[in-house]
């Protein structure tokens, strides 16, 4: 059952991660455009500037689980490569309760109610003339969280598992 | 909501932190938990709002989507091969020297600085192509591992570079101005780094050997042009991005964007461009960009927790209180962010430590721009100093088993390097001028 769980969320993370790494490509795109056509062809779009940083932080936080399954949120591992795999699991198992619970509480819960506050008032970003809703960056940045949070358990079950079983899923 | 004292939450939560990011946790959770914890007790929910709106309003920075078009970029340069034809170029010109490979990588490790923003692709590139290359001319293990760190870490801070782009919104300066300011110092580094592998060869000839002539007899034409057509696509790529911002035409962000776009039509042009290509770079630049953009927005929150606290104030008190006038503060904090650089990954001390420490620089009378440019060198030092040295790591990661270099041998190399940056620190505390010359030539 929890073999399913955790190879169920390790594909959801390497979908959201296949599909995300576009979006690098886009922001470069949407930028270079932008330049272009302000400094060569003197007309500025009115777009860009929300666009970009939305694209960005759509990017970045939708990373974040894809990131985790592959170990590519960095660690300073100077002492923990020292200790066994076990050690490392009970590490993993303790500082996931203690530090990772609340904050994951804390991100679902505060970007939550800063979707429903947007959508409920239509908020707009405010930085230029263009005003594009809010919403919707809004809802990825949460959609970005829970699919992390997810990753987060998943591992939690790993190193669960090694420290009780003392082998892999 | 609990009553403490400023003095007593700031060692609380400095200490918890570093305890937790010794722990081996990935960095950004032991920062967020910390900040979650003491904004819970000291403000209660009203925290919670202060804490997911700072995550919110870093992800959405502007001015750092500079990161994953700066890492975009390096990572289409890595696969365009231009290390490899600067090194045959370079090679013909500086091999009769003795001491002339290592002091080759050093001078492409600069190059490539200017062009890319982050260290993994200098020094991947340097390990594959320049580390080969002198280990089997017979020089010193270790001089050639030091100089492929020390030179690969000058990405970070040559302009372009990561660090100076998430640098400006922590301390509120603009970023064009710090890749100014950057340039020298750099220089002065690279020139450093030359001049004590030079003098080392002079003495030790045996550990860096010169090129037997008939190895690199070549026409001086043929020279020249390999030169010059090695040189002339990086020499662009540079231009179009750090002219732009030099000159006052567009920001970073829309520079780096630009130059990731110019890297991938040199990719294409030198017909290493192939749909895999894209998506390994796009990939690549996906998990780094999360990586730092999950440790900034955990830091971000940490240091809205404890400014809110009033702690910002009492780390103010405690460094002007060191004795020795503003210098001797100024060495204080500059001595604790090289203890932070020996366990501690850059990017949480650049995320947490810069907004609680750049207040200090008027208050001490200092130059903002010369404060967070020594702060930025100090920094670099951290790439090399281990236990924790991305760049040492970078350089076990990719340099080939068959060559024999050991840990002992690449520490042994680099700690020279270590103080010769020092050094540097010491020369631009006595001429500013090496910092903030440039910048003021800059256009407004």
């Amino acid at each position: 059952m929890m073999k399913t769980l955790v190879r169920i969320i390790d594909t959801v993370s390497e979908y959201t991660g296949q599909g995300a790494l576009w979006l690098s490509v886009a922001l470069v795109l949407v930028l270079t455009y932008e330049t272009t056509s302000r400094y060569v062809f003197n007309a500025p779009t009115q777009w860009v500037y929300e666009t970009s940083y939305m694209i960005g932080a759509s990017m970045a936080v939708l990373g974040w689980s894809y990131t985790h399954r592959h170990h590519g949120h960095i660690r300073v591992d100077v002492f923990y490569t020292r200790f066994s795999l076990r050690g490392q699991a009970i590490i993993d198992v303790v500082i996931s309760l203690l530090f990772l619970l609340p904050l994951l509480c804390v991100l679902i819960y505060g970007s939550y109610s800063s979707m429903q506050f947007a959508w409920g008032i239509n908020e707009r970003l405010p930085e230029s003339s263009f005003r594009p809703p809010a919403g919707p960056i809004k809802t990825v940045i949460l959609v970005g969280i829970c699919l992390f949070a997810l990753q987060c358990v998943a591992e939690f079950i790993r190193s669960l598992y090694m420290m009780t079983r003392k082998r892999k899923v | 909501m609990i009553d403490i004292s400023p003095e007593l939450t700031t060692i609380l939560m400095m200490g918890l932190i570093l305890l937790g990011v010794l722990t081996g946790f990935p960095l950004a959770v032991p920062i967020g938990g910390v900040a979650v914890i003491f904004g819970f007790l000291l403000f209660g929910t009203g925290s919670i709002e202060m804490i997911s709106g700072r995550v919110y309003s870093l992800v959405t920075n502007y001015t750092l989507l500079a990161v994953p078009a700066f890492i975009f970029m390096g990572g289409m340069l890595e696969h365009s091969g231009i290390a490899e034809k600067m090194y045959d170029a370079l090679y013909l010109w500086l091999g009769g020297f003795r001491g002339g490979l290592a002091i080759i990588t050093v001078l492409i490790g600069t190059i490539m600085a200017a062009c890319v923003g982050v260290i993994a692709a200098s020094i991947t590139m340097l390990a594959m192509v320049a580390l080969p290359a002198m280990i089997r001319r017979g020089y010193d293990k270790s001089l050639a591992s030091g100089a492929v760190v020390a030179g690969g870490c000058l990405g970070i801070l040559i302009p372009p570079s990561i660090m100076l782009v998430i640098y400006g919104p922590m301390a509120w300066i603009s970023v064009g101005k710090l890749f100014m300011a950057a340039f020298f110092p750099g220089f002065t580094l690279s020139a450093l780094y030359c001049t004590y592998i030079a003098v080392r060869a002079y003495l030790q000839p045996q550990i860096a050997p010169s090129i037997p002539p008939e190895e690199r007899n070549v026409p001086f034409l043929k020279k020249t042009v390999l030169l010059i057509t090695s040189m002339a696509p990086t020499a662009i790529l540079i231009m179009a991005v750090l002219g732009v911002i030099f000159l006052g035409i567009a920001a970073p962000t829309e520079a780096s964007a630009t130059g990731a776009f110019v890297a991938t039509l040199l990719a294409i042009v030198y017909r290493r461009f192939s749909f895999k290509v894209l998506k390994e770079t796009a990939l690549g630049t996906l998990k780094l960009t999360s990586m730092i953009l999950l440790i900034g927005s955990c830091a971000f929150a940490f240091v809205g927790v404890f400014l809110s606290a009033g702690c910002g104030n009492v780390v103010e008190e405690l460094i002007l209180a060191t004795p020795g006038g503003r210098w001797g503060a100024f060495a204080a904090v500059m001595f604790i962010v090289f203890l932070l650089g020996f366990f501690i990954d850059w990017i949480g001390i650049l995320f947490i430590i810069v907004p609680i420490i750049s207040p200090l620089a008027p208050a001490l009378g200092f130059d903002p721009l010369w404060f967070a440019m020594m702060i930025c060198v100090n920094l670099q030092m951290s790439f090399m100093t281990p236990p924790f040295a991305p760049g040492i790591f970078f350089l076990r990661g990719t340099a080939s088993k068959e060559l024999g270099v050991s840990m002992a041998d690449i520490i042994r190399g680099v700690v020279p390097f270590i103080i010769l940056v020092m050094i540097g620190l010491c020369l631009m505390a006595v001429f500013p001028q090496i910092i903030l010359w440039l910048p003021n030539m800059m256009i407004k």
